[in-house]
């Protein structure tokens, strides 16, 4: 009784490192010297740049495409999902919201041609202008209230696009957009977007992962633990949220410039709510908070209904809510939640070892 | 010893002024639910450098007058003067940058979030970087984020619980939670602390280690508003205390004067009571 440490000390019980556990351990010794891995990222990119020069015909390499899309997304979506914990549903309405600026501004419809620099620019503010207005009204709800009004947001920019018919060209859509011309070269080639998407995902990562471990990320995380707590700690918590959709709407708006001129043909029906579902899936199933893992879940979702795809086409909605709900019920963290590693002093083995974090999602 | 703070880059804190009165006053403070009076025209002084205790039975309001302080609920009326300033109406993050800031009864710590970072949160209105120093990895933001990782890191030595800072604070066992909750407060550099029932759920030992931790934080500087219910726990540590039942003040003074007072036995122990000091 008197050693009143010791007793504290005590209470978290030291296990005996499994096998898995010792696997585990040596995995993460590799992983922190430096070398691995800078070595694997090497290794990585210089994969990712071959991928098209190895894979015959363009079916796949545009099956790519589209799962780098969803990657930028996704990763805009887990800055305000998975980051600042605002579980929206009405994603894709930044993704139209980039589509049509482009499909606006360069095609035969208002006879205008401009170029895709510029308007890739503005797809992105405009992206994020837009999600910064419609979190005003949602700035006091949370939850499931939160869900339900951006689902309703989601329809309203649906349905604007569908009905404002002399402006969007209505259900038929936008047709002959101008594929996207960088300086002198013509983006036409599923090849062209696949590096294009592939440096902006690269971007896109490098920048997030900065966010994420600044001041302002951890505010943001602080915001989705206890809000009220983190209010009385001093965050200006209106401000900050505001700022988490304007900043995670963005990606979105890019994105969907790209698509428009990728496509060269947009219509209302890309922008249902499915595809709303499928990229908070996509957030959920890798790792909600976790940049990683998010880029997992992404290509995961994206890539793997194809093989499957005359069936999944039908059923992938379905497929979807299955995979959500076991993940849900199994493993709530997704496939690759963010880990704390204990700190370079604290030996494996040491006290809090047995228990080491995960994040939960919620 | 608590770090001192002049080092910040924010440099947002003027020199502490008021040296005795005019630090905290609660003048005639209401906050009704309904019909329900949980805080009725309750009024003190706390001068700096005191630990002042708010006691009282369950349900006498204490917990309801720091949510009103701190800017959680509006204030039904009344003034909560702080260093010349009147706090009720300001947003709570302001409440908290002027220099209050509070701990939970029940522990609200950032649960998936590591110990490390908890407490830098609490950095947060001490810093400035925005989102573009934060995209471009300005010098400004390395430069905070160093001085924020070392400041969190002291007080986590100050509360004796750095060993576990890259712990996600879940993990941490109820008492080292207390203590994390603490030093989150105190990254956001008080003037005054608002501790609400620090020693609940915790044993004897425990608490006489609570309670010099408060007194040390104290001797550091920091003005200590302390809401208890544990009787031997108030006693021993408070300069002055006031005692509320059903939402109004009953009784004030120091220790001794609130031991012996009629009124305030009756509240916590019905008529015909003397209160005794356990061991004595």
């Amino acid at each position: 009784m008197s050693n009143y440490k010791g007793d504290d000390k005590a209470a978290i019980v030291v296990q005996p490192l499994s096998l898995r556990d010792k696997v585990v351990q040596s995995w993460h010794v590799l992983a922190g010297k430096a070398w691995t891995g800078k070595l694997s990222l090497v290794i990585l990119a210089v994969l990712l740049l071959a991928i098209p020069r190895l894979i015959t015909g363009n079916y796949w390499i545009r099956v790519l495409d589209h799962a780098g899309l969803y990657i930028m997304m996704a990763l805009g979506l887990n800055l305000i999902a998975g980051q600042a914990g605002l579980v929206s549903l009405g994603y894709i309405a930044f993704f139209a919201v980039g589509s049509y600026t482009y499909a606006l501004l360069a095609s035969p419809l208002h006879g205008m041609h401009l170029p895709f620099p510029p308007v890739f620019i503005l797809a992105g503010v405009l992206a994020g202008v837009f999600g910064f207005l419609l979190s005003i009204p949602t700035l006091p709800l949370k939850g499931d209230y939160l869900v339900m009004v951006t689902l309703a947001f989601n329809e309203i920019i649906r349905l604007l696009a569908h009905n404002l018919k002399p402006l969007t060209g209505g259900t038929r859509g936008i047709i002959s957009i101008d594929h996207p011309r960088i300086l002198f070269y013509k983006l036409t080639t599923p090849r062209d977007y696949y590096y294009v998407l592939l440096l902006l995902c690269a971007v896109e990562i490098f920048l997030m992962r900065r966010l994420e471990r600044s001041r302002i990320g951890r505010a943001w995380m602080a915001i989705r633990e206890d809000e009220g707590a983190a209010r009385t700690m001093g965050l200006d918590t209106q401000r900050l949220k505001l700022l988490a959709c304007a900043i995670g709407s963005i990606p979105a708006g890019l994105a969907g410039s790209l698509y428009a001129g990728m496509q060269t043909y947009i219509s209302p029906t890309d922008f249902i709510v499915d595809e709303s579902i499928v990229i908070l899936s996509m957030v959920a199933v890798g790792g909600i908070g976790n940049v990683p893992g998010v880029v997992l879940g992404a290509l995961l979702l994206a890539i793997a209904p194809e093989p499957i795809r005359t069936y999944a086409q039908t059923y992938r909605l379905l497929i979807y809510g299955a995979i959500l709900v076991m993940f849900t019920l199994f493993r709530p963290e997704g496939i690759w939640p963010k880990r704390y590693r204990a700190h370079e002093g604290e030996k494996a083995g040491g006290p809090m070892e047995g228990v080491s974090g995960q994040v939960e999602a919620r | 010893m608590i770090p001192s703070v002049a080092d910040s880059p924010a440099n947002s804190r003027s020199g502490i002024s008021g040296e005795t009165g005019n630090f905290l006053i609660v003048k005639n403070v209401s906050k009704h639910f309904g019909a329900l009076k949980a805080v009725d025209g309750v009024g003190f002084e706390v001068h700096q450098g005191q630990i002042f205790s708010v006691i009282g039975p369950n349900g006498a309001g204490k917990t309801t007058l720091f949510n009103v302080i701190t800017g959680v609920y509006p204030a039904t009326g009344g003034e909560v003067i702080f260093c010349e300033q009147n706090v009720l109406g300001l947003p709570e993050h302001s409440i908290t940058e002027l220099g209050i800031a509070r701990t939970y009864q029940l522990i609200r710590v950032f649960k998936n979030m590591s110990v490390l970072e908890n407490v830098q949160v609490g950095t947060h209105c001490r810093t400035k970087a925005g989102v573009w120093d934060a995209l471009l990895q300005t010098p400004k933001a390395s430069h905070e984020e160093e001085w924020s990782r070392e400041r969190a890191l002291e007080l986590l030595s100050f509360v004796g619980i750095d060993k576990y800072q890259n712990e996600l604070a879940r993990n941490l066992p109820f008492g080292y939670q207390r203590r994390l909750e603490l030093a989150r407060a105190l990254a956001t550099e008080p003037k005054l602390l608002l501790v609400d029932e620090p020693t609940a759920g915790m044993n004897p030992f425990e608490k006489v280690e609570m309670m010099s931790l408060l007194h040390t934080i104290r001797n550091n500087g920091v003005t200590i508003l302390l809401v208890e219910h544990d009787m031997d726990v108030v006693m021993g540590i408070s300069d002055w205390i006031a005692v509320l039942d059903h939402g109004a003040k009953i009784a004030e003074g120091t220790p001794a004067e609130v031991r012996h007072n009629e009124k305030v036995i009756e509240a916590y122990l019905g008529r015909g009571f003397r209160y005794e000091p356990a061991g004595s």
